[in-house]
């Protein structure tokens, strides 16, 4: 089956949440012997690190300062913003001579573009529409623009052959927007890939530390204050927290941060932006891997990822939604409010709290099981 | 079984011994003498030494000087006079940078006997050596630099050898104290008792390690949480330095005494807000202060002398007392004189603030200096009354004021009221506390409260017999009481702690 995915990120080295799933998509696709085309549709000045191939399908830079313009969305106005540009011609032709089985948004934003050619184009009009969702955009978006995201994000999912989402609660709202008798939407949640928990690298950071990870995705900051809060009280001297991620600027550049200036240079440990293979030496050798998701929707794959690794994990309870069942098992401490978390965080540095998860429990939730169910549906689509 | 030692840390009095001892100083003399006086030679009074990184004991024969009679100061040493002709200082130069290199040789080496000798050496050249002298040796010493940048280094090692020269710094009182002989044994020490300013350097740091390393048991007094709780309010470099500490010491500590419950609530509070271990409520006591030195009578001569000195007349000036520093909300009283005397001219008596000034006050003095809307005197700043004068004035004043932002206790408070007067103060929960109901707390934002019970308490002799009445209620507690009280709880935590080994060793 062939299959034409559009997002609006690169995903050549994928770092936040989002471009780690539709990297994983488009690999496990492959897998099972699906042609899976992703075509990103991004700003080179959000991400400045796609590959060649994906710099083909960039706005251009004569557009970056409309798409960029803080009175409009990013990701909402996308389409209006290339509206009219030879770009979206340049897609439309390469899209027709791919000849895909079905057509695939990652994210609703781009659809509008497509949506009239996947009508009526001769070429096109066969394709299936798939809608793979990672959130309900419009409960997250800012209220301003709830209204427009929500019509657009409306219409996707009732016109969609196929609707995908990352958790129950989300697919059945997706439901309750599509006509009686249209297919139910498959829910395949986030994950990760297996970590190699043989492996042993080198510590790049001395003494015990916890650990958070988190984009520069402004509600991981909000995430941030609520739980840790401004005085990291939980960790004994000599431990830190050690945060990486683009996260890191938003907390360093923050009056909160800087207020206790001293503190936290001895108590945190600010690591930025980290390639894969430190961010797993320090997943490795972390003792407590922290979740301090208050906000958000959808499902957080930072979520799946801590359960893979079988140490400690505290979260704020929004962190597993999507993995509610994972609250059972040994070693998750899932916090209600802030005093909670921190709580917890501290007897689990201190090694009162520990874990005993097994790998055989945690496979569960590896990219290929957890998304599973959407590609095995591909082929369903076509009947 | 020999009893172990218990450590009074006083780094704060020996650091600070130039002061009066006021505030936190006086704290933590009160706390040696009730451990001096309730153990006798199982109490040991120590500084801290931070490039050494230890505690150091302070040696009998110069204790009470330095601790109680603000001494040991160093002396500067005499200097030479510039000879009389630049040929005869040239000359000078020229054997100081002899007999400088011969030191030199004579005492290589790293350690610290020959480091001390050969200082001792040159700094006595040096003294040789007019101010002018060294001045002008230095500009020629500059002037090589240019050919040979390496000297940079040494022209700067040799200024401040010379400042310590001149300003007798060579060796102080603390090279006395610092020696091995000093230096605590961690193996005898059992408790360790901290009552100053302990956020200032790395004392804290070094007693959770002789907590975790030696069993030490160690005990605070917390005289308040304000640099985190009130942080914009607080002193920068304490602001910075005081949450650290704070820190280290929740992590490792057996008991905390408190200057009052608000502190006390605040303190766990905080440790509970913030993930803190739990403090086990039993071990934090409030221990409240004493106050009743302030109450000595003066001689009727100096009173006078004092009131016309100062250009006061008995029973006709509001006072306020505390350092000039921004949490103190002196700007708060400044423009409610600002209103009264608008509102009443001619009626308002002169606002006499009495405190030394503290960080970020300027602005505000400069600005109550040249208010011309305010009558000429109508706020009075003196920042040099010593404490008899001080106890003059509280006797003298018609009541006193006290709009504090926020405090761990209130002390101008219990002082006013220990002397009969009136306090208005703000409704700060510590200064509620001090005031034991006989205060009259008024919230900042009521601000038309507060004009009108100034201007009763100034005009309205009914309400302020009613005033004077309510201050008569205040029992003052005696520095006696908090020695008492400080060394029975540490007895019973200690008797506690004492159990829990038995129970261990069994």
């Amino acid at each position: 089956m062939k299959i034409a995915a559009f997002g609006h990120y690169p995903i050549h080295r994928p770092l936040h949440g989002g471009q780690r799933r539709v990297a994983a998509i488009a690999a496990q696709a492959r897998a099972a012997d699906h042609v899976f085309r992703y075509v990103p549709v991004y700003s080179t000045r959000g991400y400045p690190d796609g590959s060649p191939d994906e710099r083909k399908t960039a706005v251009s830079e004569a557009l970056l300062a409309r798409m960029h313009d803080p009175q409009r969305r990013e990701d909402l106005h996308l389409a209006q913003t290339l509206a009219g540009d030879p770009l979206v011609e340049r897609l439309l032709d390469d899209l027709r001579r791919f000849a895909p089985d079905a057509v695939q948004f990652e994210h609703p934003w781009l659809y509008p573009l497509f949506a009239e050619a996947l009508a009526c184009d001769p070429a096109l009009r066969g394709a299936k529409l798939i809608y793979s969702a990672h959130n309900v955009e419009a409960d997250l978006i800012d209220p301003r623009w709830r209204a427009e995201a929500l019509a657009l994000e409306r219409d996707l999912v009732t016109r969609a052959d196929l609707v995908i989402a990352v958790s129950t609660e989300d697919a059945r709202v997706f439901d309750g927007w599509r006509d009686y008798g249209k297919r139910p939407c498959i829910v395949a949640p986030n994950g990760c890939w297996p970590p190699d928990l043989s492996a042993a690298p080198a510590a790049p950071l001395e003494g015990a530390f916890a650990l958070v990870v988190g984009s520069a995705h402004p509600p991981n900051a909000t995430g941030y204050w609520e739980s840790f809060g401004e005085i990291p009280g939980f960790l004994s001297p000599g431990s830190r927290l050690a945060i990486a991620g683009g996260m890191n600027d938003l907390i360093t550049g923050d009056d909160r941060f800087q207020r206790y200036q001293r503190m936290n240079a001895e108590f945190v440990a600010t690591l930025g932006a980290v390639d894969e293979e430190v961010l797993s030496a320090l997943l490795h050798h972390a003792k407590v891997i922290c979740l301090p998701i208050t906000e958000g929707g959808g499902t957080n794959l930072k979520t799946a990822e801590a359960l893979m690794w079988r140490k400690p994990v505290v979260a704020m309870r929004p962190a597993l939604r999507g993995y509610e069942e994972a609250e059972a098992m040994s070693g998750v401490y899932v916090a209600d409010d802030p005093k909670q978390f921190r709580t917890l965080l501290r007897d689990a540095m201190t090694g009162t709290l520990v874990s005993r998860r097994t790998v055989a429990e945690t496979a569960r939730y590896g990219w290929p099981a957890q998304l599973a169910p959407m590609i095995t549906r591909y082929e369903s689509v076509l009947t | 079984m020999t009893e172990k030692t218990i450590l009074i840390d006083l780094t704060t009095s020996y650091a600070f011994r130039h002061w009066k001892p006021m505030g936190i100083l006086r704290v933590e003399h009160e706390v040696w003498r009730a451990f001096r006086m309730r153990f006798g030679a199982r109490v040991c009074g120590v500084i801290y030494d931070a490039s050494r990184d230890g505690f150091y004991r302070i040696p009998q024969e110069i204790f009470d000087e330095l601790i109680f009679r603000n001494g040991c100061h160093p002396v500067a040493p005499a200097r030479a006079e510039s000879a009389r002709t630049r040929l005869g200082s040239w000359a000078r130069i020229g054997r100081f940078l002899w007999r400088a290199q011969r030191s030199r040789k004579r005492f290589r080496g790293t350690d610290e006997t020959a480091r001390s000798a050969r200082e001792g050496a040159i700094a006595g050249e040096l003294l040789r050596l007019s101010a002018e002298e060294y001045a002008r040796m230095r500009r020629a010493l500059v002037a090589l630099e240019r050919i040979h940048p390496a000297l940079s280094a040494r022209i700067q090692q040799l200024d401040a050898l010379n400042h310590r020269a001149h300003y007798g710094l060579i060796r102080t009182v603390h090279e006395e104290i610092c020696t091995d002989e000093n230096r605590i044994d961690p193996r005898n020490v059992g408790d360790y008792v901290s009552a100053g300013g302990f956020w200032s350097d790395d004392r804290y740091r070094c007693a959770y390690w002789m907590r975790a390393t030696h069993g030490w048991r160690l005990r605070y007094y917390v005289h308040d949480l304000i640099p985190v709780l009130w942080g914009h309010l607080a002193e920068p470099t304490t602001r910075k330095t005081y949450p650290p500490a704070l820190h280290w010491m929740l992590w490792g500590v057996d008991q905390v005494w408190t200057n009052s419950e608000t502190t006390r609530r605040d303190l766990l509070d905080h440790a509970q807000a913030h993930g803190y271990p739990a403090l086990d409520p039993a071990l934090v006591a409030p221990v409240l202060l004493g106050a009743d030195a302030a109450r000595g009578a003066g001689e009727d001569t100096t009173r006078a002398g004092i009131f016309a000195h100062r250009q006061l007349e008995p029973g006709r000036f509001v006072l306020m007392v505390g350092t000039q520093e921004p949490r103190k909300n002196y700007d708060f009283v400044y423009r409610l004189w600002r209103a009264l005397n608008e509102r009443h001219p001619g009626e308002v008596m002169p606002l006499v603030w009495v405190g030394q000034p503290g960080w970020s006050i300027g602005p505000l003095l400069e600005m109550v200096r040249n208010d011309t809307g305010l009558p000429h005197g109508a706020i009075r700043i003196l920042s040099d009354v010593e404490d008899a004068e001080l106890a003059e004035l509280y006797r003298a004043c018609r009541f006193t004021i006290y709009a504090s932002h926020y405090e761990g206790w209130g002390l101008p408070v219990v002082e006013a009221l220990s002397h009969g007067k009136p306090c208005l103060s703000s409704d700060a929960p510590a200064l509620i506390e001090a005031g034991g109901g006989a205060s009259e707390p008024i919230g900042l934002f009521e601000g038309e409260r507060w004009l009108a019970r100034c201007h009763a308490l100034m005009t309205d002799e009914a309400a302020y017999a009613g005033a004077l009445a309510r201050a008569a209620r205040f029992r003052a507690r005696s520095w006696t009481a908090f020695r008492n009280d400080l060394t029975a709880s540490f007895e019973a935590s200690e008797s506690e702690a004492g159990g829990l080994l038995t129970e261990d060793a069994a």
